[in-house]
């Protein structure tokens, strides 16, 4: 992966923060928000690899953090995280449209979205006398059902593209 | 060595994991963003902008949840109306007999909510006013109906309000007709939940719940809620005490910004008495 991959790809994540974050509230059902950075994250890791995935998704989240006031390193962690793992579906030589046009970008994003979720909310609800099971089960699967279905938008996109090449 | 050197290179997505991982937990451990100080400033003044010029979209399920409730809520005034104005005579008669003070006034700064971010159920609202308007870290913020929260950063035209819906915020709180002091926090859900309130206390549902005098972090006598629920916990000797948050977070538009920062000197006075303590039963 190039450095101006690499910049593309900071320039992505920079724009999807702020568009989550002025949207945030638009976007909103019932208190639950999508996760668009997730989706960047996991399209980098299958497109480039693990050990891409993982340095952009722990970049991505450290942004992330410093524009949701998050506690520094939380996202960094849990996005870095998600990368690591979308990482183990990477397939080498596959092109970008092929990564994303496939069910898998939607099913890997699934996985991922409920991992991620789940070291969150157990760091988030960790000080707190908030239940972690009763939490995450209301808030953690809805959200990351929420990213998934946000998912399904890129895919249909890629996979169009790809079948118009074709 | 080299050995050493190819394992960690036939690994390195491991091992880079491995290490991020290490400095994301070392840097969650260091603590808030807040911490970042001008940075901050420039990312709030920068945001509010951007939510100012979007805050014209509406939210389709928001404002059909919002025209529900503002439907039932003028069927309840029309009620109220009439209650109200008999008791405002009563009331105006009952202070001249008395011949109560008038409680002294809070400086307030109204101001418009331009933004609400919502990142994974934590709630933040950005409001049209900034340091150039007196605004301060650490203020109060409420409405007509109690707290909403504290304002956590400012640029000079825009500030960032932390709701009471945060895992973070504890709120030195008491009950209205009881005086019994305790601690609120957010159940996680929709609700608060009062700490601390021992079960050899008595405890009615209706009751008000308002901030502290004890508090140096939020002005006394702000509405918080009123007690949903008294349950009473067997595995606990205090009672679990679910309050109804008296604002509505989500139908938030005007809000007052309290000009009163806290007593810093206090604060920092119990906070060097909290870190002496810690150092202390560390040393032990």
């Amino acid at each position: 992966m190039t450095i101006r991959e690499y910049g593309l790809y900071v320039v992505i994540a920079l724009v999807t923060i702020l568009v989550g974050t002025v949207a945030s509230n638009l976007l909103s059902i019932g208190g639950i928000t999508p996760d668009l950075l997730l989706l960047v994250v996991v399209a980098l890791a299958l497109d480039k690899g693990q050990l891409a995935g993982v340095v952009f998704g722990f970049g991505a989240g450290l942004m992330f953090d410093v524009f949701s006031t998050d506690v520094l390193g939380s996202n960094a962690l849990v996005k870095m995280l998600a990368g690591y793992i979308a990482g183990f579906f990477w397939r080498e030589g596959a092109t970008i449209g092929e990564s994303i046009g496939s069910l898998r970008y939607v099913t890997v994003t699934l996985l991922c979205a409920l991992v991620h979720n789940a070291v969150y909310y157990l760091l988030y609800t960790r000080p707190a006398d908030i239940p972690f099971v009763e939490f995450y089960l209301k808030n953690g699967i809805a959200a990351a059902l929420y990213t998934t279905a946000l998912a399904l938008l890129p895919f249909f996109y890629a996979s169009r593209r790809r079948d118009e090449a074709y | 060595m080299q050995r050493v050197v190819e394992w960690l290179y036939r690994y390195r997505e491991h091992v880079v994991a491995a290490l991020l991982a290490v400095i994301a937990l070392s840097l969650m451990s260091y603590g808030n963003v807040t911490q970042l100080g001008g940075f901050r400033a420039l990312v709030i003044g920068g945001l509010g902008m951007l939510q100012e010029a979007f805050a014209w979209i509406p939210n389709p399920v928001a404002l059909q949840k919002e025209n529900r409730v503002l439907r039932q809520i003028n069927m309840e005034l029309l009620q109220e109306t009439m209650v109200l104005r008999r008791a405002g005579i009563e009331n105006e008669r009952l202070r001249r007999m008395l011949d109560l003070r008038q409680h002294s006034k809070l400086p307030l700064l109204a101001a418009s909510v331009v933004g609400k971010t919502v990142f994974r159920t934590r709630q933040f609202i950005t409001l049209d006013r900034g340091s150039r308007d007196g605004i301060r870290v650490g203020m109060n913020v409420v409405t007509d109906a109690g707290l909403v929260g504290t304002i956590i950063g400012t640029s000079s035209h825009y500030s960032a309000v932390q709701t009471l819906f945060n895992r973070d915020v504890r709120v030195s709180a008491r009950l209205l007709s009881t005086r019994d002091e305790g601690i609120i926090a957010w159940d996680g859900f929709e609700y608060l939940l009062l700490h601390n309130i021992p079960k050899t206390h008595r405890v009615t549902v209706g009751d008000t719940v308002v901030t502290s005098s004890l508090s140096t972090r939020y002005v006394s006598d702000i509405p918080i809620g009123i007690v949903r629920s008294v349950a009473n916990d067997p595995s606990s000797m205090f009672y679990r005490i679910v309050v109804e948050p008296a604002v509505e977070f989500w139908r938030l538009e005007e809000v007052f910004v309290i000009l009163q920062s806290p007593p810093l000197e206090q604060i920092e006075l119990e906070r060097s008495l909290q870190q002496y303590i810690e150092r202390r039963i560390g040393g032990k």
